[in-house]
Formats: C-alpha cells, sequence, structure tokens
C-alpha cells in the first residue's frame, strides 16, 4: 500500500469487487448496496450520479475508508483494505485520501488557514511535516483556489462558494492521491457551484490526483471523463465523454 | 505537541464555563489545603498552651478511676488533703516541688468597684512550678500559709478591673467581705489549654481559702514538678506509691485519686487535632471528587457538543488515539488550572487568616504541590471516559450529526 504522500501524478487506483452494505435502520436491515463491482483508474475523473437513497453516498465513503464493507473488498492501489484498524484507516486518509463535503465541514471556530493546515496536525512520523512548512503549504494552496487575503477569515465570514473552496484547499494540502467530493455544489448556488467544478476539474488536470464525485445532478456528472449510475444499491448504468 | 496547543485553545474559547468547570476542583483543592493549614496551627496553639503551663508539671485530681480506665467524677472528691500535698513534696525524690490548690468563685471589691472572678488558694510554691513570674510586688511565703495570712496576689485583669492603671500592691479588697491585703500582681499569660483566662484570677494562701472563705479541709488538685522531663514517669510512680500508703489503700485496690502527667496531655492533645485535622481532610477531599464529576460532566457535554468536528477530524487523518490526546489534554489542563488557582487561594487566604487573627497557621508548601499534582491526575482519570467516547465515534455517524 501506498505509504508515501507523493502518490501524483497518477493518483489512487481503486477497485471495489462484489461490495455490499447493510445498514440497520430501526429494526429493518436496509441494503444499501447489493453488489457493487467498479474499476476507477489513477488519475480518473469519475462522478457517481444517482438519487439520494440510491447508495451513491455509502459507495464514497467506503472509498474513503470512512466505513467497511459488509460484504466484498475495495482495494485501494491493489491492497485490500477492509482488514486495516481505525488507526491505519486515519493514516492511510491523512497521507492519501481529500474529503470535500456538501455542506463544506469546516471547523467554524479556527480560521480558514488553519482549517487548511489541519491534515498536518495528524501527521506522523516519517512522514510529519514541521508547523512552518504546513503553514507555507496551506498558504499556497489557499492562493490557488483563489482565496488570498483569507487566511484569516473564520468559515462564517465567508460566502459558501468560498467555504467550500476552503474545504477544497483542505482536501488538497497533502497532495493525496484520491480526492472524494459528496455533492460539493449541493449547497451552492448555481455560478458557484460552476466556478466550485471548475476549480476541482482544472486542479485534478494540473496535479493529477483520482478524483470520484457524487451527485444527484446529471449537468454536473456529464462534466466527468466517465459518469456511472447508481440505483437502489447497484450500478445501472455508465457513460461517458 | 501541537494537540497539546490544539486542546488548550479550545478551553480558552469557552473561558466562562472553563472556569465554572475548574472552579469544583479550585475549592477542592483550596479546602483541603487550608484545613491542613489551620489543623496545624491549632496544634501549635495547643501545644504551646500546654508547655505553656510548664512540660513537666503533673497533676493528682481526687477521684477514683473504674476498670476500664475512663475517668469518674474527677477533681470532684474530697479526699486529697493539704498534707498529702506536703507529704509528696517531702517524700518524692523525682519531684522537685508541689503545691495544693483550690478554688472558688468569688465576688472581689475594691474601694472603687468591684469584679467577679475565680479565688485560688495555693502553697508558696505555686508560681516556681507553673514558670508564673509577677509582674509587681511579691508572692507569700511558707510562713504566710502557715498562718493563714489574709494575702493576696491579683491576675493582670482582676488588677485592672479593680484598681485600673494604678499600682494596686499595698491597697486593700475585700472577697466575700473579708479584707485582704494586695501583696503582688502575677504577669499576663493568657488561656489555660482548657479555655480558662489565667488574668481572670486571685491568689491566696491555701489555708486562707479553705479555712476563711471555703470552710473545708480537701484540695481540688496538687500540682506538682517532677526534676526532669525524663523523670516523669518517676515522679508519677513515686506519687502514686506514696498516696496509697496515705490513703491505706491495698495493693489490689482502686486509687482514689489519678495522676495526669503534662505530656501525656501533651500526646492526646496531640492525638485529637490530628484525628481532626485528618477528619477535615476527608470531608474536603470529597470537594475535590465532586469537582472531578463536573469535569467528566463538561466533557461529556464537550464530546457531544463536538461530535460532528470529531467526524472531521477524523476524515482528515486524526487517529483515535489523536482525538482521545485532544480530550485528555482539555480535562488534564482544566483541573490541573483549578488545583493551581485552588493553591494560589489557599495560600493567600492562610496569609489572610494569620494578619487578621495572628493564627500561627502555616504554609504546607509539600501538600500544596502534592494537591496539584493530584488534581492534574483527576482530571486524567474523570476525562478518561468522555476522551474514549470521543475515541470511538463511528466517523460517519459522527460527520453527520447535527
Amino acid at each position: 500500500m501506498a505509504q508515501s504522500g507523493n502518490k501524483p501524478p497518477f493518483g489512487v487506483e481503486a477497485r471495489l469487487v462484489s461490495v455490499t452494505k447493510r445498514f440497520q435502520v430501526g429494526e429493518e436491515w436496509v441494503d444499501a448496496l447489493s453488489g457493487v463491482d467498479l474499476c476507477i483508474g489513477p488519475g480518473e475523473f469519475l462522478a457517481l450520479e444517482g438519487a439520494s437513497g440510491s447508495g451513491k453516498s455509502t459507495l464514497l465513503h467506503l472509498l474513503g475508508l470512512l466505513d467497511r464493507p459488509t460484504g466484498g473488498e475495495v482495494y485501494l492501489d491493489n491492497s485490500p483494505t477492509s482488514h486495516l484498524s481505525m488507526k491505519d484507516r486515519a493514516l492511510f486518509r491523512n497521507l492519501n485520501i481529500g474529503f470535500v463535503f456538501q455542506n463544506f465541514q469546516l471547523i467554524s471556530r479556527t480560521t480558514a488557514l488553519e482549517n487548511v493546515e489541519m491534515p498536518f496536525l495528524y501527521r506522523k512520523s516519517p512522514n510529519a511535516v514541521s508547523p512552518r512548512e504546513a503553514r507555507e503549504k496551506a498558504r499556497n494552496i489557499l492562493h490557488r483556489v483563489g482565496l488570498s487575503g483569507r487566511e484569516q477569515h473564520y468559515p462564517s465570514q465567508l460566502s459558501g462558494g468560498q467555504q467550500q473552496r476552503v474545504a477544497i484547499a483542505r482536501a488538497l494540502v497533502a497532495s493525496p492521491g484520491l480526492v472524494l467530493a459528496d455533492e460539493p455544489t449541493g449547497n451552492l448556488d448555481s455560478h458557484s457551484a460552476g466556478a466550485i467544478l471548475e476549480l476541482l476539474s482544472e486542479l485534478r488536470d494540473s496535479v493529477g490526483f483520482t478524483l470520484v464525485l457524487v451527485t444527484h445532478d446529471p449537468g454536473v456528472s456529464s462534466r466527468a471523463e466517465r459518469w456511472v449510475r447508481v440505483k437502489d444499491g447497484l450500478l445501472s448504468g455508465s457513460g461517458g465523454r | 505537541m501541537r494537540l497539546v496547543e490544539n486542546g488548550l485553545r479550545a478551553l480558552l474559547r469557552n473561558p466562562v464555563r472553563s472556569f465554572l468547570t475548574m472552579s469544583g476542583i479550585l475549592i477542592g483543592v483550596a479546602s483541603v489545603i487550608l484545613l491542613v493549614s489551620m489543623g496545624m496551627g491549632a496544634r501549635h496553639l495547643i501545644l504551646k498552651s500546654i508547655s505553656n503551663l510548664g512540660p513537666n508539671l503533673l497533676i493528682v485530681i481526687p477521684g477514683s478511676v473504674t476498670d476500664s480506665g475512663a475517668q469518674v467524677g474527677g477533681g470532684t472528691d474530697t479526699t486529697l488533703t493539704l498534707d498529702d500535698a506536703r507529704a509528696i513534696a517531702a517524700g518524692c525524690p523525682a519531684i522537685l516541688g508541689d503545691s495544693g490548690a483550690l478554688r472558688t468563685a468569688a465576688q472581689v471589691v475594691s474601694s472603687s468597684s468591684n469584679w467577679s472572678t475565680v479565688v485560688m488558694g495555693t502553697q508558696s510554691g505555686y508560681l516556681a512550678i507553673r514558670n508564673w513570674e509577677l509582674s509587681s510586688g511579691g508572692f507569700f511565703s511558707h510562713r504566710d500559709v502557715m498562718s493563714m495570712n489574709r494575702l493576696a496576689v491579683l491576675g493582670g485583669l482582676v488588677s485592672r478591673k479593680l484598681f485600673g492603671a494604678q499600682n494596686p500592691v499595698g491597697q486593700w479588697i475585700r472577697i466575700n467581705h473579708s479584707p485582704f491585703k494586695v501583696i503582688g500582681v502575677l504577669s499576663q499569660k493568657g488561656q489555660s489549654p482548657m479555655g480558662m483566662n489565667q488574668d481572670d484570677m486571685v491568689i491566696v494562701p491555701i489555708t486562707t481559702l479553705q479555712s476563711q472563705i471555703m470552710g473545708v479541709d480537701y484540695l481540688g488538685v496538687i500540682l506538682a514538678s517532677a526534676v526532669s522531663v525524663s523523670r516523669m514517669d518517676e515522679a508519677k510512680r513515686e506519687i502514686v506509691a506514696l498516696l496509697r500508703i496515705r490513703h491505706h489503700i491495698p495493693a489490689a485496690g482502686k486509687v482514689d485519686f489519678s495522676v495526669h502527667p503534662m505530656s501525656d496531655m501533651a500526646q492526646m492533645a496531640n492525638r485529637m487535632t490530628l484525628i481532626l485535622t485528618v477528619l477535615l481532610v476527608a470531608i474536603a477531599s470529597i470537594s475535590l471528587v465532586v469537582g472531578g464529576v463536573g469535569i467528566m460532566n463538561i466533557m461529556l457535554v464537550s464530546v457531544r457538543e463536538r461530535t460532528k468536528e470529531i467526524g472531521i477530524r477524523m476524515a482528515i487523518g486524526a487517529t483515535p488515539g489523536d482525538i482521545m490526546v485532544q480530550f485528555l489534554t482539555e480535562s488534564a489542563v482544566l483541573s490541573l488550572l483549578g488545583g493551581i488557582f485552588g493553591a494560589v487561594l489557599a495560600i493567600s487566604g492562610i496569609g489572610l487568616v494569620r494578619f487578621l487573627t495572628g493564627w500561627p497557621a502555616p504554609v504546607p508548601l509539600f501538600l500544596a504541590l502534592g494537591s496539584v499534582i493530584f488534581s492534574a491526575l483527576l482530571g486524567i482519570g474523570f476525562g478518561l471516559y468522555p476522551a474514549v467516547l470521543a475515541a470511538r465515534l463511528d466517523p460517519m455517524l459522527a460527520l453527520r450529526y447535527e
């Protein structure tokens, strides 16, 4: 498994084999995923499209090692992941995976700069990064997403689009090989949404990470190289440019 | 280290809550230190007042002792006499000197005012046994005692009450209507260990008190001083043997008196104040535990409030250990600060008490240091459960928590 923080320019390769996921909701068991096979190439821009409750977010959480599949296996760079401990998953996420969420998920009582630096806070040796270097990298990436001068702003002082830019900066600051975006434009107006999608795909082109984006909007998924439709816990169609 | 800094900043964002949370520990630590200091001060005072009586003093009290050792009706029997006192002085080599004593309450009148006080009859050696001095005049002699002369030595307070700033030596007073000539004034002595003001007293020859004021022939007590502190036990044995013979008590019979060396009383007082101090500290420690529970409670609230933040941090790559360290830091710092503030408060409190009342309370530095360290451990102990709870959160559920 890749333990180096410098995976790009090729990005992480992800493979799901017969992945199932059951949740217990009250008394009932719900099949969120009932057997998914999917290959995502290194550096690919893939959209997972589906209605709410289709299982597309579950798929993304499994890819991001935030959750374990009930059956099947998730391979990241050809290594199985279901046996990893909580700690090893956290370390892997820290080095290789960046998340962008629909509701930004910034920590409201810290500044934009501190939010972006945060992945380095949890770096362990031998990959540890000095506070100075962390700050430098955070400043650079904030500049890159167009937020120079907003470093000391708190999330509440920023617009939705700006907050999502901070979140993108945080996801990318540690140069992960895999970026997972869960409805990144769901809470934004169409103008900001377009700009955010533009930013993500431009960063992917120049940096070279694998980008998986979850959306319910066919207009958004059409921007990806390839899209896969998820319905009732199964893949039901795909297409691409 | 940066994780610790992170924890500190979280506390600073909520200063009022942080302060209220730590106040439990603060009060606990402060009261433990204060109470121990006051206890040490009390012990010091009691021991000082006992040694003030004379460390080699033995007190012989009339009255029997029951089988279990508890004294019954001590000091009320009438079995001790002046002859017993004289025999002890003459017949016990380990005794330097002694004096029988008896006292009663009486109205004392001077030409200008009157005062209700205690009149004590003693022999001529009383002052030497008590390590007591006169501030002016003289004391009555052995011959005065033999001839029941009407002489009086006034305590400092009585002198002021009856004669004001005037020197009373040579003046006359009346005790229960009989005239007494004032021949001396005692130096100030303050409170006795039993809480009696020793300056509120008039001393007259014991024979005069017995026959002319009270009309009795017994003694209330015999005070004897041993040759040295190291011979106290010997002196006690001699007194017991001698009085047994004088009172015709067979070897197996119960004695009708008891002998109390001052060193025993000091030991007892020492033990009593120690027990009292330990008891008070135990009670104060309860507030420490309550403070710890308060910290745990707030940390649980804090974990719940920040569930989403924990989820974000986990998604970013914080391990369960990282999350635990963050919350443990918060609780440890809270209680450590509480402990430090508590120690500071207690030490200033001790200073204030010393300044205001002159109570000789020492500053227990080791205890202060110990309780500060203990409070930090308390924070870690009570913070453990909330921290483990935070570390065990499912990252996905935590992210969705609203």
